[in-house]
């Protein structure tokens, strides 16, 4: 159903690990070439190239600061040069450091908000540059959270810069459609280094962290792939400018 | 994407958007029951998906009654034993000003839109609680948000199905029961006032446009991002929120309406 096409060139920042990773192995799997980056850990961007390669030989990786322009374009131009389009992007590269809020320095609403939304930017704008150019069309997704759809505590930098992802995510919509290019937004929950933190920061102990989801239990990455592969796909041709939860009604 | 073999029930399955969604289903695996009035468009249908290989029952059954809904669901446990996803599909609609409405025109529009949603799902549940599985797509309308003019009713109608989509979420969870909303804008066939069925365009020329010189009172720039789907671009939607791949995904409503929802 998500109409397995060969051969498309996708674009994931932060995807060393965490749902990065699981959803640039989702696409390899469907036979796309990946391109990747990590921002902080080179090993762990190799291990990830790694593991794409051993599904599709032609996936790559680039360590990339998300908010940094000179970084994003390089990458993206290294990518185009190499296959001469881009189909799909996902803006997934992000930091979190739960802080009471009167507690947060400018310094870290500047690396928060920076790594999520100028980093979406960045992306949005050079991928869909290209989509623009080649006039091939695609597919741009962005990664919110629960917290910019509902309330969260500790976490203000990381809210609004989600929050500022939808609502950039609905103009991108408008704006790129003459171009062909769709643009959603996904609000994933799944077990990583991130809800960790979380939990960590709320003092939760695993079984009350378990009892916030519907199902009883925090799904892994690779469990919530598929809306991405989803909203890339021909099935999704008429889907722009939303916003989908893949949380277990949590923000319902 | 994996429905094999589940049983789908589509109601207003005969014809325009719920046909199309019956024919997605009915091609990913999935055993469907198709549903109208129309004894002949259902057996037609029925023919032809079976003419295709794939598993398909037929229920005559109107989704007006209580009796109906009901009898909806039992149709699919008598033809395939169970029911794994519902598709509340089947609407009806008519055209007029809010101060020239009767009563009894917003109450059938109430009933057949929304209230037939509760009774069909009411009536699926027992079996999806049983196996700890199911799936609920619950067709509504970007006049669910945005309002529609002429067509307070639908809009009205359409709005509670969000809410009582989140609430079924809600409620059952629990189950393994997801239920989402999906609110398309395709081109159907649609039937006038006087309940003749008319091809599309004949009543209105654009959303939120009508070509009936009596009801231009109100005319919202058509926001065109996209043209209008057909059926068929919006069917995947529901069969991906059906699978078993979307199960983290749940109280959600997705607008497959080109961008002119966001």
């Amino acid at each position: 159903m998500t109409d397995k096409q060969s051969s498309r060139v996708v674009l994931i920042t932060g995807a060393s690990r965490g749902i990065g990773l699981a959803v640039a192995e989702a696409f390899a799997r469907n036979g796309d070439i990946v391109s990747i980056t990590g921002g902080r850990d080179r090993q762990a961007l190799d291990d990830a190239v790694g593991r794409l390669r051993s599904v599709q030989p032609d996936a790559s990786g680039a360590m990339v600061d998300a908010k940094n322009k000179a970084e994003v374009d390089g990458w993206l131009a290294a990518t185009v040069s190499r296959w001469g389009r881009i189909d799909c992007a996902v803006a997934n590269a992000g930091v979190i450091n739960p802080t009471p809020f009167l507690d947060i320095t400018e310094e870290q609403w500047d690396t928060v908000v920076g790594t999520h939304l100028k980093g979406t930017f960045l992306l949005m704008q050079g991928a869909g540059r290209v989509m623009a150019e080649t006039k091939t069309g695609g597919s741009l997704i962005t990664v919110s959270a629960p917290a910019a759809l509902r309330a969260s505590n500790g976490v203000a930098d990381y809210a609004s810069a989600k929050g500022g992802i939808i609502a950039l995510t609905r103009n991108l919509s408008k704006e790129l459609a003459p171009f062909d290019i769709r643009v959603n937004c996904i609000s994933p929950v799944a077990e990583t280094r991130m809800t960790d933190a979380l939990q960590v920061y709320r003092k939760l102990d695993a079984a009350a962290w378990a009892r916030l989801s519907p199902g009883g239990r925090m799904p892994q990455p690779h469990e919530i792939t598929e809306p991405f592969l989803f909203l890339c796909s021909p099935g999704a041709r008429f889907i722009t400018g939303q916003v989908i939860a893949v949380d277990a009604g949590r923000s319902v | 994407m994996s429905i094999e073999g589940r049983v789908a029930v589509v109601t207003g399955s005969a014809r325009n958007l719920g046909r199309a969604i019956a024919e997605q289903l009915a091609a990913n695996g999935a055993r469907v029951v198709i549903n109208a009035r129309s004894r002949d468009k259902v057996d037609e249908v029925v023919a032809e998906l079976k003419a295709k290989g794939y598993q398909a029952h037929p229920s005559y059954r109107s989704v007006a009654t209580p009796e109906g809904c009901a009898g909806v669901i039992a149709d699919a446990v008598e033809g395939f034993g169970t029911v794994d996803i519902l598709v509340n599909n089947a609407a009806i609609i008519t055209y007029r000003l809010i101060h020239e409405m009767p009563d009894e025109e917003w109450l059938d529009v109430l009933n057949t839109d929304l209230t037939a949603q509760f009774r069909t799902t009411k009536a699926a549940l027992p079996h999806m609680m049983e196996k700890k599985w199911g799936r609920i797509v619950n067709v509504s309308a970007n006049a669910a948000m945005a309002g529609s003019a002429h067509r307070s009713h639908y809009a009205a109608a359409k709005g509670g199905i969000l809410a009582f989509t989140k609430a079924t979420a809600k409620e059952y969870g629990k189950y393994g029961v997801t239920a989402n909303a999906i609110a398309p804008l395709v081109q159907t066939d649609e039937r006038s006032a006087e309940g003749e069925e008319v091809p599309y365009g004949a009543l209105y020329s654009h959303h939120n446009q009508t070509t009936r010189p009596d009801l231009q009172t109100f005319s919202a720039a058509p926001d065109t991002v996209m043209p209008r789907a057909h059926p068929r671009d919006v069917a995947p939607l529901v069969a991906f929120l059906a699978s078993e791949e979307a199960w983290y995904i749940t109280g959600q409503v997705i607008s497959a309406s080109g961008g002119r929802w966001m």
